[in-house]
């Protein structure tokens, strides 16, 4: 089974940022940047091996981003994937969702793959357009907010849960081939050593290609969307309840320090007898959807 | 009476003497060679260089008897009648050379008995019979009637005890007895030549492979890691992790449980039992061995001892047993016959991390590392958050200083790690000593990583580190990390980084032992915990015990467990980072030890044992009891302004 993992290197947003007066663009404060893999691609790419390692196949890991995204890659083949491939790009900087996925279906048209992993959305830009514009381009179905995937190779169905709100979850089935957008809890990533990123490296099996020539093969695409700004969130006030007056001044300061004691709402005292109260008791665990 | 020379039909007793000796030579060779070939399923390692100290320690390990004698104590006194027996069969082994062999198997008996000094052996010799069988009642009354905890049920080792008690049996047979009945003489050789050939088949083969492991064992007894040859890499080479005195360790194991009944791990319900994944290995290797040696050898074997390696890893033991070592060495040091367990656990920890088999929270602390630079998930640039001072030091390319501060990862992101560089801090200025910092430039000494298992990312770490601390000029670097201490001191070598490193606790007793602290008088009662990478790792109990003792008014109290046999707090091995899965927490083993001695302070030298040790305490509810200190904090509490 041939299975194509979407993957982007992202600026680790695990610890604090800034913004660049110049730029308008939120960076790590600090002057090193360190990069990693965006945390839905780490899933997806676990998912790809587990599933190439069961049933056989290959994995293919394809990236668009500048030069040093090429580290991203390393870590997928060092993981088990068996081809690289690297659209290195300086001329948009990945800022147009739309142009990321024209150039990424130009490069996966040519692999023949069955089915294409990718990451929901990115933690830096975030917008989950990517899977949608590669499956139109690709003319394939598309599955997204997934977050089980079980692959039939031999009736080529992919049955895939979505994540809908409040715990509510959609089972979908599909025909391979088929673009999956995957959440990040959709497996547990493992960690891929530094020697073996390093043999990764040194076995070199990436091919590149450039952004620039394949947006050019399609016709010339500029990019639609331009980035202003980013800011970073303002610090949110939160409101404190007044403790009552009429209370000590170290109950008063125990009160503001542990955040007081709400009252919830519905809530209920039963009292009486047990017969009633069973009643009423079966009443609103059917009320809370416990029964 | 010389029964060689008696016929047995047409065929003299020389004849089956010498042929009995050649099939018995045969069989014990047929086990030893293929023993030996199975050494070739792990790498190579150079384990010759030092000879004169090898054979030294050796032939004092092993003539001397230091090997069990080193452990005995008013508990296990079992070291005396092993040396007893060892060297009484030492003086039998004379004895069978000369009488039997010489004298029967040559025929020389009057050459033998006309030797001066043949009356004292034979005299020496009886005296020894007797010993050994004295010893060997003991034996076998300690190993199934009192029944001590180490020694598991082993019927070899019953075999072993009746077996040698037999053959002392035969040897107080009169002579009278031995000329009436020949059989009896051919039974006792017989017995002594299956003995050799049961040797290569049961765990007494150690009286062989034992002296050769004590002269091939690594230059420390606790704490010597190798590293693994990857980074050599040629493409396509198979190097595998298991080097071939591994395989080595599995023939000396003397299944004697020393190991076991010290390791916390075990104790804490783990599944990790040193001496029974000793025998798990062995028995897998001997079982399988011929198999994999085929594999090996054939050209499709790219790669072979690393998937191999990987599957002792994950077949033989199980993969929790790997992952629940803290690494605090006590095997180490309780064995006889030095086997390297934490060097093998590491080897296959290697196995799994490289074979893309780490996730949870041991997948989180390595991203965290490669990614950060340390374990903490916190940024490089938060590095020196804990630094209040406007004024601090900061290495400077320049500027010479005395002391370079190693802070290390906890003392720097931990609020309980940053107390302890605060207070170092505050002594080093009070005493005006030229020291710097190296600030955000500092990386995580790598040591978790390398114990973890993760080589690659330690020699990443470690050549950053040697790199960025070579652009100063100091004479020293000092920290309080045990562990920074004893990585940056004996594996920074091979890396290329040789540095003189102290420990805090010793850069203190110096600095004590000139009077430059005014003491006040705190009347506190204090106990001591030895830090397992302070005191096995690098033998270093007395300076802060003698720190301790320089404070007027402090009762220092030790535990029962302590310096050699310190109980570890659970924190070394990189599972300080991990998620704890098993039974009681070993920390809150160690602490109730603590609450034996019912100390004001509990003091401590290493942050992972400060911080363990203190949540153990929360746990237990005795924190306005018992206060939970590093020594640095402890002696600027009890010292006045300094001189």
């Amino acid at each position: 089974m041939r299975i194509c993992v979407c993957v982007k290197q992202v600026l680790f947003t695990g610890i604090p940022f800034e913004i660049d007066e110049e730029s308008g663009k939120g960076l790590q404060k600090g002057s090193e940047r360190i990069y990693t893999m965006n945390r839905p691609d780490r899933s997806a790419l676990e998912v790809a091996i587990q599933l190439r390692n069961k049933i056989g196949g290959a994995v293919f890991a394809v990236t668009l981003g500048p030069s040093e995204a090429n580290e991203v890659l390393y870590a997928c083949l060092g993981r088990g994937a068996d081809e690289g491939i690297h659209i290195v790009d300086d001329y948009f900087n990945a800022t147009d969702p739309y142009l990321t996925a024209l150039c990424l279906s130009r490069v996966i048209r040519n692999l023949g793959c069955d089915l294409i992993l990718c990451g929901a959305g990115s933690c830096d830009s975030n917008n989950s357009q990517v899977p949608s514009i590669l499956a139109e381009s690709l003319d394939l179905p598309q599955i997204s907010r997934v977050i089980k995937l079980k692959c039939h190779y031999t009736s080529m169905t992919v049955r895939a849960t979505r994540r809908l709100s409040k715990g509510n979850r959609e089972i979908v089935e599909a025909p391979l081939p088929a673009v999956i957008g995957v959440e990040a809890a959709i497996a547990e990533p493992h960690y891929v050593s530094i020697h073996s990123r390093t043999a990764a490296s040194r076995r070199g099996m990436i091919k590149t290609h450039s952004s620039v020539s394949l947006l050019e093969e399609m016709g010339g695409q500029s990019p639609l969307l331009h980035e202003i700004r980013q800011s970073l969130p303002r610090p949110c006030p939160r409101a404190i309840i007044a403790p009552d007056a009429k209370t000590s001044a170290s109950q008063r300061l125990q009160f503001i320090m542990t955040g007081g004691i709400a009252a919830k709402e519905d809530s209920t005292l039963l009292e009486g007898e047990s017969e009633k109260t069973l009643d009423e008791i079966v009443k609103v665990l059917k009320r809370e959807q416990v029964i | 009476m010389i029964p060689t020379r008696d016929y047995f039909g047409p065929i003299p007793g020389f004849v089956i003497f010498w042929a009995i000796f050649i099939l018995a030579l045969a069989l014990f060779l047929l086990r030893a060679i293929k023993l030996t070939r199975y050494l070739d399923l792990g790498r190579n390692i150079d384990r010759t260089d030092r000879l004169f100290s090898r054979i030294l320690a050796a032939i004092n390990q092993t003539i001397l008897q230091r090997c069990t004698l080193r452990s005995c104590s008013k508990r296990d006194l079992s070291g005396i009648g092993h040396a007893v027996v060892f060297w009484g069969f030492g003086v039998f082994l004379l004895n069978y050379v000369l009488f039997i062999f010489i004298g029967g198997g040559l025929g020389l008996v009057d050459l033998v008995d006309d030797l001066i000094i043949t009356p004292w052996l034979r005299l020496i010799t009886d005296w020894a019979g007797i010993l050994i069988m004295a010893m060997l009642v003991w034996g076998a009354f300690r190993r199934y009637v009192t029944k001590p905890e180490r020694l598991a049920d082993g019927k070899e080792a019953g075999i072993i005890l009746l077996w040698i008690f037999l053959l002392m049996v035969f040897h107080f047979m009169p002579e009278e007895l031995q000329s009436s009945c020949q059989a009896l003489w051919w039974i006792h050789y017989c017995l002594i030549m299956g003995f050799f050939v049961y040797l290569p088949y049961s765990k007494h083969l150690h009286i062989l492979t034992a002296p050769l492991n004590l002269f091939f064992a690594p230059a420390r007894r606790v704490g010597s890691f190798t590293a693994d040859n990857i980074a050599s890499d040629l493409p396509g080479q198979d190097i595998g992790f298991l080097h071939w005195k591994h395989i080595f360790d599995l023939y000396c194991c003397t299944e004697c449980g020393r190991c076991q009944a010290s390791c916390p791990a075990t104790k804490a319900g783990t599944p990790l039992k040193p001496k029974d994944m000793v025998l798990k290995l062995k028995k897998y290797v001997i079982r399988n061995g011929g198999e994999l040696l085929l594999t090996l050898k054939s050209p499709q074997a790219k790669n072979f001892r690393s998937s191999l390696h990987a599957k002792l890893a994950g077949t033989s033991i199980e993969e929790e047993e790997l992952w629940a070592c803290t690494t605090c060495g006590r095997c180490q040091e309780e064995c006889p016959v030095l086997i390297e367990h934490g060097d093998r656990i590491v080897n296959l920890r290697r196995c799994l991390i490289e074979n893309g088999q780490a996730s949870g929270s041991l997948g989180n602390c390595l991203e965290s590392l490669s990614l950060l630079g340390n374990p903490w998930k916190r940024s490089p640039g938060e590095r020196i958050n804990w630094v209040l001072d406007r004024n601090m030091n900061y290495a400077q390319e320049n500027k010479r200083m005395d002391i370079l501060y190693w802070v290390g990862c906890t003392g720097a992101y931990d609020p309980k790690g940053q107390e302890i560089a605060k207070a170092m801090v505050e002594v080093l200025k009070t005493a005006g000593i030229n020291f710097a910092i190296l600030g955000v430039g500092e990386k995580c000494c790598g040591e978790p990583a390398r114990r973890l298992g993760e080589e690659g990312l330690f020699q990443k770490l470690a050549r950053d580190n040697i790199t960025a601390l070579g652009k100063y000029k100091f004479d020293r670097i000092m920290t309080h990390c045990p562990h920074c201490y004893n990585i940056i001191k004996h594996e920074y070598g091979e890396l290329g980084g040789k540095f003189e490193v102290i420990h805090h606790t010793e850069f203190l007793a110096e600095h004590s032992s000139k009077g430059n602290f005014i003491f006040k008088e705190p009347g506190k009662r204090v106990t001591y915990h030895d830090p397992c990478y302070l005191g096995r790792y690098n033998g270093l109990y007395h300076d802060a015990r003698s720190l301790i003792q320089a404070i007027p008014g402090v009762e220092l109290v030790e535990m029962t467990d302590n310096k050699k046999s310190a109980v570890c707090c659970g924190g070394g091995g990189g599972l300080f980072w991990l998620e704890w899965l098993a039974g009681e927490r070993i920390n809150y083993q160690r602490f109730a030890q603590v609450q034996e001695v019912s100390p004001q302070t509990l003091i401590t030298a290493c942050p992972f044992c400060k911080i363990l040790l203190d949540d153990a305490c929360r746990f237990r509810k005795v924190e306005n009891q018992i206060k939970v200190e590093d020594i640095v904090e402890f002696i600027r509490s009890c010292s006045l302004k300094q001189r």
